[in-house]
């Protein structure tokens, strides 16, 4: 199932080999979580429905940017289970699961004794920022255009008196229930008295719903105890449990909730409260901030070579470069397809194969170039190539850099003697060309996952899977996956969601059940620099498991700019349930003009794809991302496609958020591998894109220069 | 020591070892410039008990100047209070003028005098 959601943007669709997990891997991200972070930091405790909040209502505050979270409340009748993330200091989403445990998901023959389950995504955005005077203020809204069951407004702010912090809000929908005042924003039109649609519970007339309807007050109180484990809470809930969907009031003998939060370490809080005055609320919450880990000392990496104290004395003609590119491999990572010289200057050129950092990778070649050569070299050149795409070249002064490894200059001094350029083809001295590494190959056992589905709440599958590349050159390759699968429980998988479009995702059941063996990929790329800033790549064969066909792309990434801009276009055809070299009927030529802009804002990437999707529909995706320093990366994304929302069916429109966390933050081993985490509540026929194995954005990555100049510290390590 | 930290001497530089003060100085928008015995662990505002503001200050904030020359914002105010700030030997409070007043003349000039301090070697005003 990994290969069924693809982003468009650079983000997730993924450099370099990543592991791709579907659909709320809340098990995966523990790990993630559990790694030390010795901050004071700003985490505010967590509301039943994940993110800043007291009980049952959010508040206008926000984490420290980079915190994500996990949490869990038990509430009878709901569970529910949040993903939370803070990518910006004034943005937060949540993923939620919501369980009702007294109504059944479906006929006893599908979901058997399965509680009812709905998925949502929230948004919450900080509109002003707390001062002498003013408060915080916020406004959210809960399940944005989702099956609408627990859909919800509010506007809410906050103000902290010494220990005391007070919030006080207004909701609509959900959030505020009781609806016992008349709709302030009734003063505008009339439409806002009606909150149209109601609880439908199908997600397919939730648009146009934003702040309709009667309203209600709520608000409250955290108090953190002079004890820093322990916050004390109280609030006044905005919902009455008289409105409640699937026909499930609950009785309410007050309206307010009041409990504790205990808060043993910087990861992991626990919360009790009594709510509506007579229910027991238990919550456990993990998290931790993400843009502030640095990962474990990379004990398992070769040690950086020790400079040699007399130095060599070879002229570069004079060098046993075969065993110089070996050194580059093992200790520089650097998979060298050449290296030259051009007057005093050394270029090596390569693909950087481990080190995710590439400034680690620069420094430990430019140690090793310098202790295998004599003087009359000085600088050291590191070209970055990807699938023989050159993105960057990066020279720094051998000089300057042994003083910066004696600790003779500082890191800010160092930095005036480094370089980055856009390669050009110039004349240069060839000194030894690589050779081609033909066949690279890997086996690994892939886990993939459907949560919250009407068959069950866990679909699994654990999978054998083969990848081959083969290079026929440095351009050209062909790339197979196969797939055997090994254990999963979807004999349970029964469900096909229902469509009013060709089916050109919502038949997943079948991919994935026709066959244990599978192909999911057979194809042949290309790729070709067809200028200094302008690439192109032509592919053909069998491009993801449910479709194959021919396509092309190019990208204009000029150098040393912060946009990019790129146009993909593709002829493809409906793959046999197998997954084998068959076909079905149904074919569609599919493209999009996508435009790339980094903000230059806490490095947000906003990539806005516009074209025709895989259903025929036409239409555009935003997806807009951050990438912290450590790599680190939170984004979300929506697609509205020209299918109604009636026509697109429950959910109204594909959205999703995701999180992507290098592994290098988790290993003692560099690694350019990622961990990508992506939580979308449905899949659907409308707004789906090709799900292509390579784009042109990641593998010219390295024009990002961040990356190298956000780390340069690395260049010692 | 921090090896990165241990830089070589170069021509014309000058060595400066200072006694170990035993005092905290209070300077910016104070009705008069102290300097106060050091109270261990005594949080940094709670100086300010001692070293009056003056009406020019901002409400908000103060910025603590360790002696190694780091600077931190704490939150004075009732809806910022932040982890108390025990002071090192030397340090240094820069009480600074009301944000609101600078916006028209000069942005960070609080930033940017609380960052000049912090280059300023320990012991200097008091004479050596």
């Amino acid at each position: 199932m990994g290969t069924r959601t693809r982003r468009p943007s650079a983000a997730a669709t993924a450099p370099r080999r990543r592991i791709r997990l579907r659909c709320g891997c809340l098990l995966p991200l523990v790990g993630g979580l559990l790694m030390p972070v010795a901050h004071a930091d700003n985490a505010p405790s967590q509301s039943d429905f994940g993110g800043a909040g007291l009980w049952q209502t959010p508040s206008a505050r926000m984490a420290d940017d980079g915190e994500a979270a996990l949490t869990a409340s038990h509430v009878e009748p709901y569970d529910r289970y949040n993903v939370s993330l803070q990518p910006l200091p004034w943005l937060e989403g949540i993923f939620r699961y919501t369980a009702v445990s007294n109504r059944m998901y479906g006929p006893q023959s599908l979901s058997g004794n399965q509680s009812y389950k709905d998925k949502s995504i929230d948004v919450k955005l900080r509109l002003w920022t707390e001062s002498h005077y003013l408060p915080d203020f916020s406004v959210g809204a809960r399940d944005i255009g989702g099956t609408g069951l627990f859909s919800g407004e509010y506007v809410v702010m906050n103000k902290r008196f010494g220990a005391f912090d007070a919030s006080l809000g207004m909701g609509w929908g959900y959030v505020g229930g009781r609806g016992d005042i008349k709709n302030p924003l009734s003063v505008i039109s009339d439409k806002f008295d009606l909150r149209p649609g109601g609880q439908s519970g199908t997600g397919k007339f939730s648009s146009n719903r934003y702040f309709r309807g009667p309203a209600a007050v709520f608000g409250g109180v955290s108090y953190q105890t002079p004890w820093h484990w322990l916050v004390l809470k109280a609030e006044y809930d905005g919902n009455n449990y008289r409105h409640e969907p699937k026909n499930n009031n609950q009785r309410q003998d007050s309206p307010f909730n009041f409990g504790a939060v205990f808060r043993p370490n910087r990861n992991v809080d626990l919360s009790v409260a009594l709510e509506r005055g007579n229910t027991v609320m238990f919550g456990l919450t993990l998290h931790t901030n993400l843009a502030r880990s640095a990962g474990p000392a990379k004990l398992l990496d070769p040690a950086a070579p020790k400079r040699n104290a007399l130095s060599a004395s070879a002229t570069p003609e004079q060098v046993d470069w075969a065993s110089v590119a070996r050194t580059l491999r093992d200790n520089a990572g650097i998979q060298v397809s050449s290296i030259t010289r051009r007057g005093s200057e050394l270029i090596v050129k390569g693909e950087q194969k481990d080190y995710f950092y590439s400034a680690k990778g620069v420094g430990r070649a430019a140690r090793v170039l310098d202790n295998a050569l004599g003087p009359g070299i000085d600088w050291f050149t590191v070209v970055s190539q990807q699938q023989g795409l050159s993105a960057t070249e990066t020279s720094i002064n051998r000089q300057r850099f042994g003083q910066l490894l004696e600790h003779d200059i500082s890191l800010r001094d160092f930095r005036q003697s480094v370089e980055q350029n856009a390669p050009a083809s110039r004349r240069e001295e060839l000194l030894y060309r690589g050779p081609l590494k033909r066949v690279d190959q890997s086996f690994a056992l892939a886990y993939a996952q459907n949560l919250g589905g009407p068959d069950a709440f866990l679909l699994y599958q654990i999978a054998a899977v083969y990848s081959i590349d083969f290079y026929f050159t440095r351009n050209v390759w062909w790339s197979g996956l196969a797939s055997v699968d090994l254990f999963d429980n979807y004999d349970k998988f029964k469900y096909d969601a229902p469509s009013e479009l060709p089916r050109v995702r919502t038949d997943v059941r079948k991919y994935i059940t026709s066959s244990t063996v599978t192909m999911p990929i057979f194809q042949l790329t290309g790729t070709r620099q067809l200028g200094q800033d302008l690439y192109g790549m032509a592919y053909g064969g069998m491009l993801e498991s449910m479709f194959g066909g021919v396509g092309g792309e190019v990208l204009y990434r000029p150098f040393g700019e912060r946009w990019a801009i790129g146009s993909n276009i593709n002829w493809v055809k409906q793959r046999g349930y197998d997954q084998d070299f068959s076909f079905r009927s149904y074919k569609v030529v599919t493209g999009h003009v996508t435009g790339y802009f980094n903000l230059g804002y806490k490095d947000v990437l906003v990539a806005l794809s516009a074209g025709r999707y895989l259903a025929g529909d036409w239409g555009a995706t935003l997806d807009v991302s951050r990438e912290f320093r450590n790599g680190v990366r939170m984004g979300a994304y929506a697609t509205k496609t020209n299918v109604s929302a009636q026509q697109f069916g429950e959910g109204s429109f594909d959205k999703g958020i995701y999180v992507s966390i290098p592994f290098d933050l988790i290993l003692p081993r560099s690694t350019r591998t990622r961990a990508t985490f992506v939580w979308d509540p449905l899949i659907r026929d409308g707004g789906a894109m090709l799900n292509r194995r390579y784009s042109l954005y990641s593998i010219t990555d390295d024009r990002d220069l961040d990356n190298f100049n956000g780390n340069l510290e690395k260049i010692v390590e | 020591m921090d090896a990165a930290e241990n830089w070589p001497v170069a021509d014309g530089d000058v060595l400066h070892f200072p006694q170990r003060p035993s005092s905290i100085r209070v300077v910016g928008a104070v009705a008069a410039a102290c300097e106060l015995p050091l109270v261990p662990l005594r949080d940094a505002r709670d100086y300010l008990d001692d070293c009056k503001p003056s009406g020019v200050a901002d409400a908000d904030w103060i910025f603590v100047i360790q002696p190694d020359g780091r600077i931190a914002k704490q939150g004075v105010a009732r809806w910022n209070r932040g982890q108390p700030m025990p002071l090192a030997p030397g340090a240094m409070i820069y009480v600074p003028l009301r944000e609101s007043g600078l916006h028209a003349v000069s942005r960070d000039l609080n930033q940017e005098l609380a960052a000049y301090l912090a280059t300023q070697p320990l012991g200097e005003t008091e004479g050596h």
